[in-house]
């Protein structure tokens, strides 16, 4: 059977700056912490999505929808909801209203929190529709013939070598799109990205 | 730079600006600004509410309809179309859900936030009395406190007094309250009144009450709030969940004069033009082939929310895979996720349940289980049927 879509922190990172303000999606992953550090580098690097994020443990909605609150406008990653009861979504979902005005939310949850959540929370998981994702580890960690082989797919795919790329970069005449930076990572020319 | 080369078309803005127009969380406000909705889908139904509005003032009507089958945005049609129509109305929208955590206020508390939002809506300036019902109001929902003397005695010295905080209605709830549905009824009675002699009718539009889908919870506020609503003869449209529609929610309908039922656009020829035309409306053809339009709406299951929802995935992924347009790979790869999305949670009773109804086995929101697969959009109700949604069918692999 499927399972939820798999996503990189770098995709992920550019997807949430896609759509800053407005959007709200799900992480089912067990190594949140190391996740969201990634993500929250990614995000530096693709644009200016501020991003707070939200980590405490919280025992009930009220709580959780005032320290939502007092998040900056922006991206709030939430991975503080594991333990929230069936009870607590279902209050959260009655004030859906109040939790998307003015930001973006990233649920990081464990598959049996989220199973809760999208139970209990009909009117969330509505809005969260089909944004669901499994995080897997980032390129970093590719060997380094997968990454001759991610550079070799890049140059085809843009018709560019990576010295050309370079030169457009350096002279700002590219704009900095995802598959730019990611190229840029895997040449270790992160250094060219603001 | 090369002159002769085009100019590097910036894919992040065109995405952005395309992703604008496929936003499940905007507001029905900004959609209406935008022109990105087509009124002429729910025309008939407001129609019948300000027809029932004009000739019955004081009754009480609700709209119901699954999550994301667009109640807020009719709910806005119609207080636009009420203004239009110089109906002699004065229309009030307010959502709920915003000023008042449902799931701990108490009766009363529908009551006191509706009065509230006449506030800011008020036409022209208010006179010193209306000021003064805005603040008692404000002390209801609030809370405030009052310094007492301990005994008539001795009344010259602070040091004697103390203090008596007076809960409000409602704010983040985090005790029991007090309240006095009567008191607040009088103030609204006195509001009603100076509205009329403006020769403006009052019409209440609430939205977000939807959002108790316990048919228990709702009927907590219908008994109370909008009783006395009915008693002020003060007319209300009130959105509400589709578990009024089954049970024990069937009785808490009876008190309501009409309601009408926001559907699931159905999938037949009819259906898809209506569907098609929502995605041409927000200028989809600008990254999708319109080819690939009815697949889309298939896979939407002909809910509204999820067809924008496809396209919001759909866009993301391909936008991320340096793509300039969204193919056929996208389209279907946005369905399945819907899919997992729905999949997500469900036990292998509920899965079974699901196999079985599409191979034709009879189904009824009886059990609260079924009425949650229903609420969930995991099973919508067609015409006659009910059906599996067809994402959902996708992630489960069932043909």
């Amino acid at each position: 059977m499927s399972q939820p879509t798999p996503i990189t922190a770098f995709d992920l990172a550019a997807l949430l700056d896609l759509s800053p303000g407005s959007m709200s999606c799900v992480i089912l992953d067990s190594h949140s912490e190391e996740f969201i550090q990634e993500l929250l580098s990614c995000l530096d690097l693709v644009g200016d999505l501020k991003a707070s994020v939200l980590n405490e443990v919280t025992e009930s909605a009220q709580l959780f929808v005032i320290a939502l609150r007092n998040c900056p406008d922006g991206l709030v990653v939430c991975s503080n909801l594991n333990d929230f009861t069936n009870e607590e979504f279902s209050r959260l979902d009655s004030n859906r209203s109040q939790l998307l005005s003015r930001h973006s939310i990233l649920w990081v949850l464990s598959s049996i929190a989220a199973a809760r959540l999208i139970e209990s929370a009909p009117n969330l998981a509505s809005f969260i529709g089909g944004m669901i994702f499994q995080g897997i580890a980032d390129n970093s960690q590719l060997s380094a013939d997968e990454v001759q082989a991610r550079l070799e797919l890049l140059r085809r795919e843009f018709e560019k070598t990576d010295e050309q790329l370079i030169v457009e970069v350096e002279s700002d005449s590219i704009p900095l799109e995802p598959w730019v930076v990611e190229w840029l990572i895997l040449l270790d020319r992160s250094d060219l990205v603001p | 730079m090369d002159l002769l080369s085009p100019p590097i078309p910036n894919r992040k803005e065109v995405y952005r600006a395309f992703l604008r127009r496929f936003d499940p969380a905007e507001t029905p406000d900004s959609a209406l600004k935008a022109d990105l909705i087509d009124a002429s889908l729910s025309s008939g139904r407001i129609d019948r509410f300000a027809a029932a509005l004009l000739l019955r003032p004081g009754s009480q009507h609700a709209l119901l309809g699954g999550i994301g089958s667009g109640k807020s945005t009719e709910l806005r049609l119609l207080s636009s179309a009420l203004m239009e129509r110089d109906l002699e109305m004065l229309p009030i929208f307010i959502d709920i859900s915003i000023s008042v955590d449902l799931n701990k206020s108490k009766p009363g508390s529908i009551l006191v936030a509706a009065a509230l939002a006449i506030e800011s809506q008020w036409p022209g300036k208010p006179s010193v009395e209306t000021v003064k019902t805005f603040e008692k109001l404000k002390k209801l929902a609030h809370g405030y406190s009052e310094w007492f003397h301990e005994s008539e005695s001795h009344q010259d010295g602070p040091d004697d007094m103390f203090q008596v905080k007076f809960d409000g209605l409602i704010t983040p709830p985090a005790e029991p309250i007090e309240y006095n549905v009567l008191e607040i009824s009088e103030l609204f009675a006195d509001l009603k009144t100076s509205l009329a002699s403006g020769g403006k009718e009052l019409v209440m539009l609430l939205d977000g009450m939807d959002r108790l889908l316990d048919p228990n919870k709702f009927w907590k506020f219908v008994y109370q709030d909008f009783a006395a609503f009915r008693k002020l003869e003060i007319s209300l449209v009130t959105a509400a969940p589709l578990s009024l529609l089954h049970n024990e929610g069937r009785g808490i309908l009876d008190h309501f004069d009409t309601f009408q039922l926001v559907p699931t656009i159905s999938l037949d020829e009819a259906g898809l033009t209506l569907l098609r035309g929502i995605l041409s409306r927000r200028q989809a053809q600008e990254l999708i082939d319109s080819e690939l339009y009815d697949d889309i709406c298939r896979g939407s299951g002909g809910v509204l929310r999820d067809l924008i929802s496809i396209v919001q995935t759909a866009s993301q992924n391909a936008y991320i895979e340096s793509q300039d347009h969204i193919t056929a790979t996208y389209v279907d790869a946005a369905i399945l996720q819907l899919g997992q999305a729905y999949k997500i949670g469900l036990g292998n009773t509920q899965i079974l349940k699901l196999r079985k109804l599409q191979q034709g086995a009879d189904f009824e929101p009886s059990s609260s289980e079924n009425l949650d697969l229903l609420v969930s959009r995991r099973i919508l109700h067609r015409k006659d049927r009910y059906t599996v949604h067809p994402a959902l069918l996708r992630a489960l692999e069932i043909r």
